[in-house]
């Protein structure tokens, strides 16, 4: 079957002011792939994951969600409603959870869901419940995320995101910020998402993970993709230089 | 040695209770109207439009910069000259007030809009809110916490600033003590009942602050 791609990139550019980040990325991601985004530090790949739910605008190039154009040339900021409907469809979690303090587990949750989809509160928190119960939180609903470890607060971020019933997740190194001993539980979370068919963007300098849980690893560099392909090609038989010491770094 | 007198003084009491529920009046009248515009004043301090930040920006160094006594005595009898009619003590008097404590207040706003982390707005927009949603849904209720503190001491200098009124001879506490102690000649006495009276409408303000803000250090 060759569907359309869920997410396309033509020749994507990003400038912070001088200096160019992205440098044109050629990229398509189809339906129920998961793909894991590894690259030094400076190399772009927050920023183009970022990009994918237009967190930051493109400076040029094109972006398509679903065929639509979100994005094109150089007059990219684009209109509110389109980058809240794509935003809507394009869950996101961030490497420091980013959860409001002011809200429990559960008003964090329901939040978009309320707000933005105007669902009915008991609807709302019926989902929410059953997301908690899914990311393995359902006794913390009524905590406070300064109640919550690390590990747990970044459990809450994913069904926050779930909770708009996104197309897409994108995960922006989610395990970065976290004791070594509370990585395992979210990455759980994350696999058992990929099980079920979701659609996934993941930038990570978990390896291992990454050769486990991803259809295709794209190797950044300096702007542009160096290197892409299945774990095996990438992560066991990298073919450039560069990306050898890059994951010997890692292989220790 | 000095005879104190209370009694001649406190048979003007009820000047002196009046003068007070003018004072109070004036006090929130002007907060409630200063809230309005330094709301506006925040909001476009923090416009992606340049002549809105300008706008407030001039506004706010104006009125920061210059003295409230200078203020209030050029909008009632300055002011009139340049608008070709006369405007009532009243008036001229609560608009100062206002734009005096609005310029303070916009400050604060702004401030502790800017103190909420960006991750938070990241994370409304991520779940699709609108600028306009994260704001009010994100911001301003982490924003009100930090901000209170520094706008209830704003608050009460507001309330000891209603006091210059008296000299456009608005009937607030300081100018009936004016009025008491020339009918009495005693001003130990008048003045010390009108500090009195400050201290009695200001003390459970303060002492409101403290508790708010205990409260709300143990809620983080």
């Amino acid at each position: 079957m060759t569907d359309a791609p869920v997410i396309s990139l033509k020749g994507m550019i990003k400038n912070f002011g001088e200096l160019q980040v992205l440098k044109g990325i050629d990229l398509d991601i189809q339906r129920g792939e998961v793909v894991a985004l590894i690259g030094p530090s400076g190399s772009g790949k927050s920023t183009l994951i970022r990009c994918l739910n237009m967190m930051e605008s493109p400076s040029g190039g094109q972006f398509e969600f679903m065929q639509n154009i979100i994005a094109k040339g150089f007059k990219s900021k684009g209109n509110e409603t389109g980058i809240g409907e794509l935003r809507r469809r394009v869950g996101m979690v961030f490497q420091h959870f980013n959860l409001f303090p002011h809200r429990n587990v559960l008003q964090n949750i329901c939040m978009g869901p309320r707000i933005v989809l105007k669902q009915p509160q008991a609807e709302a928190e019926k989902y929410a419940k059953h997301l908690l119960e899914q990311v393995g939180l359902a006794e913390k609903h009524e905590a406070y995320p300064s109640q919550l470890s690390g590990g747990q607060k970044q459990r809450v971020a994913i069904a926050r995101a779930l909770a708009m019933k996104p197309e897409v997740m994108l995960f922006d190194e989610v395990t970065s910020a976290l004791d070594p001993e509370l990585v395992g539980e979210v990455l759980q979370v994350i696999r058992n998402l990929a099980d079920e068919g979701m659609t996934m963007v993941l930038v990570t300098h978990e390896m291992a993970f990454a050769a486990d849980i991803a259809d295709r690893v794209i190797f950044l560099e300096g702007g542009v993709i160096s290197e892409s392909g299945t774990p095996e090609d990438v992560l066991v038989n990298p073919k450039s230089e560069r990306l050898q010491s890059f994951l010997a770094r890692y292989h220790g | 040695m000095y005879e104190w007198d209370f009694y001649t003084v406190a048979q003007s009491m009820d000047l002196f209770l009046k003068g007070m529920g003018v004072t109070f009046t004036y006090t929130i009248g002007s907060i409630l109207l200063g809230i309005v515009f330094g709301l506006m004043a925040a909001f476009a301090r923090l416009s992606r439009f340049f002549i809105l930040r300008l706008i407030a920006r001039t506004y706010q160094e104006i009125f920061r910069c210059t003295p409230l006594l200078v203020q209030i005595l050029w909008a009632f009898y300055a002011l009139p000259l340049l608008l070709g009619f006369t405007i009532s003590n009243q008036v001229a008097g609560l608009l100062t007030l206002s734009l005096y404590v609005g310029a303070f207040y916009g400050e604060i706003f702004r401030s502790g809009i800017n103190s909420i982390d960006k991750g938070q707005t990241e994370a409304g927009a991520a779940v699709g809110m609108s600028s306009r949603q994260i704001m009010w849904n994100v911001i301003m209720p982490q924003a009100v916490k930090k901000m209170l503190p520094s706008f209830i001491n704003q608050s009460v200098i507001q309330l000891k600033n209603t006091s210059l009124l008296y000299a456009i001879s608005v009937a607030e506490l300081t100018y009936m003590t004016y009025v008491v102690n020339g009918e009495t000649y005693r001003p130990l006495e008048s003045y010390t009942i009108a500090a009195v009276l400050y201290f009695i409408l200001l003390f459970p303000m303060t002492q409101f602050a403290d508790y708010f803000e205990r409260r709300m250090r143990r809620s983080d």
